[in-house]
């Protein structure tokens, strides 16, 4: 089948008309194709980036292989992405250090920032590696960054430990990146995008003044306050910027939120749909979702009958392990078409799967314990050579922030390391 | 300049000088007592003297300095198992010579860090201050906490999307507060019902038709439900609910939940409140209620057992149910018109409406007027609102120089041919994107009147110094004051704000939905029952507040606060109706105290199974003050099995080695062990439930057989570290309400925090000991504590 193309930043072919799968792209207009800051093409091919959570785990037993290497017998959810098994690498061994936090779920705060001992006392999160990467493509795209969920939980934390809001709504995501304003409209974003920079401006002034009489540790906050209002303020212009400039053309009706709020492998699908269509046409080249976690029984997935985060409490209890790999399983499969549809969306040289590293996993490594170690990791795509199985030690893990490096490294952030990290390379993980 | 680094110099010496000193001061100490776990290459639990660094400005140091301190003091170390023990001379000597430094070093650093307001004080402040009812918080990103506390300003940051989303909620306040329509909008009646074609279906299958009209529905929720179709409401707002109905063939009443739904795609279904309906008299419930926009009424009966399958004539079925009669939604109710808000805005100026081309366009209901403002000179009508609205917005009065450049920001906006209200607004919206709105500032060293009072008003009514507290400062009587207005907002409605996001950070009641109970397991945990939980502890805490009862009601309270569920549940004699009223217990009643309540019982496990750990450390972190380290690192969790064939205290047992591990686990344990007694929803119980091995149940809740099976025998017999022993939660109960100098250094500390917005720490305890002292004077009681806390120095100072 020929699969949709759609070519980011590079010489675009007014020629290609895209029809295929489930979406097709239709022409960005001439100025849309110019690269963004009028530059040539750059020589670097873009390189993009995904990381999605399972906050409630992964059933051990139901993912992990017997043994490590290239030959390694399927488990039924490596059953679900067999066709890709050239396409991703699948970790044991890997975890942060010092995660025990103030409650069992505390380690999803930490999953890409790696800070240590989530909740507890004195407990200030750091930045997740997403926003490094963000922060480095900004301007680059229309949004530096997605961070998307189907529950409640983000991912993404700014420099100063605060954490991003994750968007809920596909059809508002949607919008924002694919539909064109009214003129009218257009010139309202513009008149409040103005306003609000005069708004900083004149708070900006104001907190100077006060700056002068506070205390050192004062300061600090006030601190934070001012490259709030400096970062708010290069986010507005870039804002400027785009808000002019015509959206990506797709062909896709607008997604309907679902009514639904337990169909969590609906809303998992859109989102993937969603990320998918946005790195296709450029719109970012970061995103970070969460996949959710429900204290009801997802629906439409025949024979789950009980609330999941009580499944993945399962405490060994045959019958609930066997739902809970029911969701499991499902949640897999939702992971294939994703890998399936970026694999056969071609790039200039490739496919979108080879631009786009995806880091998958859970920041449990056993939910029924809340253990936070040996967490199930699988990297996909983004050009590394992959086929493996790669164990580390289960008693003495690996830190997870090793692979960090690399990861960013690739998105071209010049670092040698990151939160706890130890190395800037991780074994299994290495360039094809 | 000269004097500056000379300062420094002396300071950073005498640092150098102080640690130097501290090592040579304990030395003799350390060596006999302490090196041979903790020295010469020996490094147990961690610690090793020989890498410890004595700079006690580092916070990690600190720490660890100040957990030595504690643990020679309370006699934790060196171990009991150790023959050559320290005498009594020599600990306190350690004490004493390690007691300053560590004084004086968190002394230095103390006072509340630069407090950002977090999400519900910033609704509350927009809401009361503009006379609006938003959902302000949940456009906001989440609060960092500190300790469970959501308050605390070293732990709230701020990041771009902060700004982004202050300016997104100050223009919906705006929006909302500013009159918008001609006229104040009346009241409409609209009758609520259930649909005809829903009637026309159900009757005489599970819904039945009584003469009187009335429709009886004999169980809650299912399909068609109690949802009332054609009661969507207009608008936001509030309103005045109606509904009558009774119980039928009931000797008891029948309690409703009374909610709301809307059709929008993934929209919550608030319960609004419970209601009991008296059997075959109609019974009419009334009450105000702030209702969103096209929400409907639903009006479920709860606790009723029906059979499965139905009944085939449901005529002659003779279960209970509730005849619904009527039910009427009536509003908005619009007291304030316009809103204060608006009245701030605009106080004095002339807001006219520009008329239409066609006068009779205002008649349709299509019509939205726009109003502009006549002024003969706008510069003075722009300065007054912006003043009027910045000494609210900042709390403390403000001259026009700190107003010069909101002013210039007007007039730029004016320049560019923006309308003078649009203008005006601009420029309002700044001051509350402006840091003096969103932090609370406070100078170093005593706060003065208005940062004071903005700490009291905060801390007990969550918002802005009401319209009172603002005539207070201004007479300049704060401190001569303090105590009355102290009792005033504690008799305020406000105070169930206080309540509330206390409880959420003290007791994790913000967890209370985080699990939801395994349905086999715990079949009777029912949304009424849900419902109450949160409720039952939030009533109970104003209770031991406003009754200023004893702290050891904490933990033993011979009264409890509950409705009919919540009775039930317990086992205890029965309550009419869900409104939480206070109930003495039976003399020999497990109940009473927060750790036997549902809420508490629930946020402590995890739906399916307790844990004596999890519990064990909640308890001496929330109630005895006493919080355990964290686990070393490399010590895998354990593994919860619920097939019936152990507990997991016996598992624990097995796992443990018990050389390093009862060091703390022996202070852990034993509350764990002791609340074994109750289940994950606060159910008391001998034996667990298992859903694999174990003897059948006959029993049958909710008129369906139980599924889970007779598991092994609850031990909830233990010992405390000190040797007294305890056979079960009665008498691990009594034990720990005896410690009532524990109890109320630990909720004195819990609301200091809460209320300065900073962790107390090393240096405050000598504070908090002579407060405590004073309080032991009347029996440790509540209210005093909380009257204590505010008149002391911590909280009267940064």
């Amino acid at each position: 089948m020929k699969a949709p193309f759609v070519s980011t930043r590079r010489a675009l072919s007014r020629r290609h008309f895209f029809k295929g799968l489930g979406t097709a792209i239709a022409l960005p207009s001439l100025e849309a194709m110019r690269p963004v800051f009028g530059a040539p093409a750059p020589a670097d091919p873009v390189k993009r980036f995904v990381a999605m959570n399972a906050a409630l785990g992964f059933h051990g037993p139901g993912l992990f292989p017997q043994d490590p290497g290239r030959d390694y017998a399927l488990t039924p959810y490596l059953e679900k992405i067999k066709d890709h098994r050239k396409d991703f690498t699948l970790f044991s061994g890997l975890s942060h250090p010092n995660q025990a936090g103030n409650n069992g779920h505390a380690s999803e705060l930490t999953w890409l920032t790696s800070a240590q001992r989530p909740g507890l006392a004195g407990f200030k999160n750091s930045i997740s590696i997403d926003q490094v990467m963000a922060k480095h493509l900004r301007g680059k795209t229309r949004v530096s960054h997605l961070a998307l969920t189907t529950t409640h939980n983000s991912l993404s934390w700014t420099d100063s430990g605060v954490q991003i809001p994750a968007e809920k709504s596909p059809s508002k995501i949607f919008k924002s990146l694919f539909i064109d304003g009214t003129e009218k409209e257009v010139a309202k974003e513009l008149a409040e995008l103005k306003r609000g920079h005069s708004i900083l401006d004149t708070v900006m002034g104001d907190a100077k003044k006060m700056e002068r009489t506070l205390s050192q540790k004062d300061r600090e906050k006030l601190e934070q306050y001012f490259s709030s209002v400096r970062d708010l303020e290069k986010s507005f212009e870039q804002s400027e910027e785009w808000a002019t400039r015509p959206k990506p053309k797709v062909d896709a009706e607008t997604p309907e939120d679902m009514a639904d709020k337990n169909d969590i492998l609906a809303k998992q699908r859109q989102m993937y749909h969603l990320i998918a269509l946005a790195l296709q046409t450029d719109s970012t080249r970061v995103a970070t979702f969460g996949l959710g976690a429900l204290n009801s029984p997802p629906s439409n997935i025949q024979g789950v009958s009980q609330d999941w985060h009580n499944l993945s409490h399962h405490g060994k209890d045959d019958a609930k392990i066997s739902e809970l790999k029911l969701i499991e399983g499902a949640e897999f499969e939702a992971f294939n078409e994703f890998l399936t549809r970026l694999r056969e969306t071609p790039e200039e040289s490739g496919n979108l799967l080879d631009s786009t590293a995806v880091l998958f996993g859970s920041n449990l490594g056993n939910a029924s314990s809340h253990d936070w170690r040996n967490l199930p990791v699988i990297v996909a795509g983004g050009g590394y050579r992959h086929g493996s199985y790669v164990a580390h030690d289960p008693k003495d893990n690996t830190p997870f922030a090793n692979l960090f490096v690399p990861l960013a490294q690739r998105m071209g952030v010049e670092i040698e390391a990151f939160g706890s990290s130890t190395k800037s390379s991780v074994r299994g993980l290495d360039e094809a | 300049m000269m004097k500056k680094v000379l300062l420094v110099l002396t300071f950073a010496s005498g640092l150098c000088h102080g640690a130097d000193d501290l090592v040579k001061d304990l030395k003799v100490f350390l060596e006999n007592h302490c090196y041979d776990c903790h020295g010469d290459g020996m490094s147990k639990g961690g610690l090793d003297f020989d890498e410890l660094k004595t700079d006690l400005a580092d916070p990690a140091n600190f720490a660890k300095w100040e957990l030595i301190y504690d643990r020679v003091e309370k006699g934790e170390m060196p171990p009991k198992k150790v023959k050559e023990r320290p005498d009594d001379d020599e600990v306190s000597h350690f004490g004493e010579r390690l007691f300053r430094p560590l004084y004086e070093a968190h002394q230095k650093e103390r006072g509340t860090v630069l407090r950002r307001l977090n999400r519900r004080e910033y609704e509350n402040t927009m809401n009361d201050l503009f006379g609006t009812n938003l959902k302000l918080a949940r456009m906001l990103p989440e609060d960092g906490r500190s300790h469970e506390f959501d308050n605390v300003g070293e732990a709230l940051g701020l990041s771009m999307m902060h700004l982004e989303r202050y300016l997104d909620a100050a223009r919906l306040v705006f929006d909302t507060a500013v009159q918008s329509e001609i006229k104040k909008p009346e009241a409409k009646v609209i009758p609520a019902n259930f649909r005809e074609s829903e009637i026309e279906k159900s009757i005489g299958k599970q819904w039945k038709k009584l003469p009187d009209g009335a429709i009886v529905r004999f169980q809650g929720g299912g399909y068609p439900s109690g949802l009332l179709r054609n009661s969507g409401v207009p608008v936001s707002g509030w309103y005045e609910i109606e509904v009558t109905g009774y119980a039928h063939q009931s000797e008891k009443s029948v309690t409703c939940s009374i909610s709301g739904e809307s059709y929008q795609r993934g929209s919550g279904k608030p319960v609004y409140r419970y209601a009991s309906f008296a059997p075959d008299k109609p019974t009419t419930v009334k009450f105000r209620q702030w209702i969103e926009k096209n929400y409907m009424l639903v009006v479920e009966p709860r606790g009723l057992v029906f059979p499965h399958p139905r009944p085939e004539n449901i005529d002659d079925y003779k279960g209970a149910g509730f005849a619904f009669v009527s039910a009427s939604v009536t509003g908005p109710l619009i007291e304030e018109f316009p809103t204060r808000g608006h009245e701030l805005i605009f106080d004095g100026l002339e807001r006219k409406e520009i008329m239409p081309g066609n006068l009779r366009d205002r008649e349709k209901s299509w019509y939205r007027p726009k109003f502009e403002v006549e002024t003969d000179d706008e510069e003075a009508a722009a300065v007054g609102s912006i003043k009027r609205l910045a000494s609210r917005a900042w709390r403390r009065p403000v001259d026009e120089s700190d107003l010069e450049s909101y002013l210039g920001l007007f007039k730029a906006e004016r320049a560019k041919e923006e309308s003078f209200e649009s203008a005006l607004r601009t420029a309002l919206t700044a001051l509350f994107v402006s840091p003096k709105f969103l932090f609370l500032k406070e100078e170093a060293g005593m706060l003065d009147d208005h940062a004071l009072v903005n700490r009291l008003s905060y801390f007990l009514s969550r918002t802005a110094p009401d319209v009172v507290l603002q005539e207070v400062v201004a007479k300049g009587g704060v401190k001569a004051n303090l105590r009355s207005e102290t009792e005033r907002l504690m008799q305020d409605d406000r105070f169930n704000r206080f309540i509330a996001d206390f409880a959420d950070s003290w007791l994790d009641l913000r967890e209370i939905d985080f699990t939801a109970p395994d349905k086999n397991l715990f079949p009777e945990f029912d949304p009424y029952l849900r419902d109450s939980l949160v409720p039952e502890t939030r009533a109970f805490l104003k209770e031991l507040f406003l009754g200023n009862h004893p702290v050891r009601a904490i933990v033993k309270s011979d009264f409890a606060m509950l409705n009919s569920r919540l009775a039930q549940h317990y086992d205890l004699p029965p309550v009419e109706g869900p409104e939480m009223r206070k109930v003495t217990l039976p003399k020999e009643s497990v109940r009473g105290g927060l750790l036997t309540q549902g809420s508490i019982l629930k946020v402590t496990a995890n739906g399916t199974n307790t844990s004596p750990v999890v519990r064990g450390v909640w308890v001496l972190e929330r109630i005895l003050g006493d919080p355990p380290q964290p686990p070393p690192a490399g010590i895998p969790g354990v593994e919860p099995d619920i097939r019936g064939a152990e507990t997991l205290r016996q598992i624990l047992d097995k796992h443990r080695d018990s050389q390093s591990c009862n060091a703390c686990h022996q202070k852990i344990d034993p509350p764990g062990f002791a609340l074994e007694s109750f289940n994950p929803i606060g159910g008391f119980r001998e034996q667990f439930r298992s859903m694999g091995e174990g003897e059948r149940i006959k029993k049958k809740i909710g008129g369906r057989n139980v599924r889970f099976r007779r598991g092994p025998e609850v031990d909830s017999a233990g010992a405390l570290p000190d040797g007294q022993t305890f056979a079960g939660y009665r008498e691990f109960r009594d034990l720990l309400a005896a410690e009532e100098e524990a109890l109320a250094t630990n909720l004195l500390s819990k609301l200091l925090t809460f209320a300065t917005g900073r962790e107390m720490g090393f240096s405050d305890r000598l504070e908090i000991q002579s407060m405590v002292d004073e309080s032991a004077k009347n029996g440790y009681r509540i209210g005093d504590l909380l009257h204590l806390a505010v008149s002391s120095p911590i909280f009267q100072s940064k």
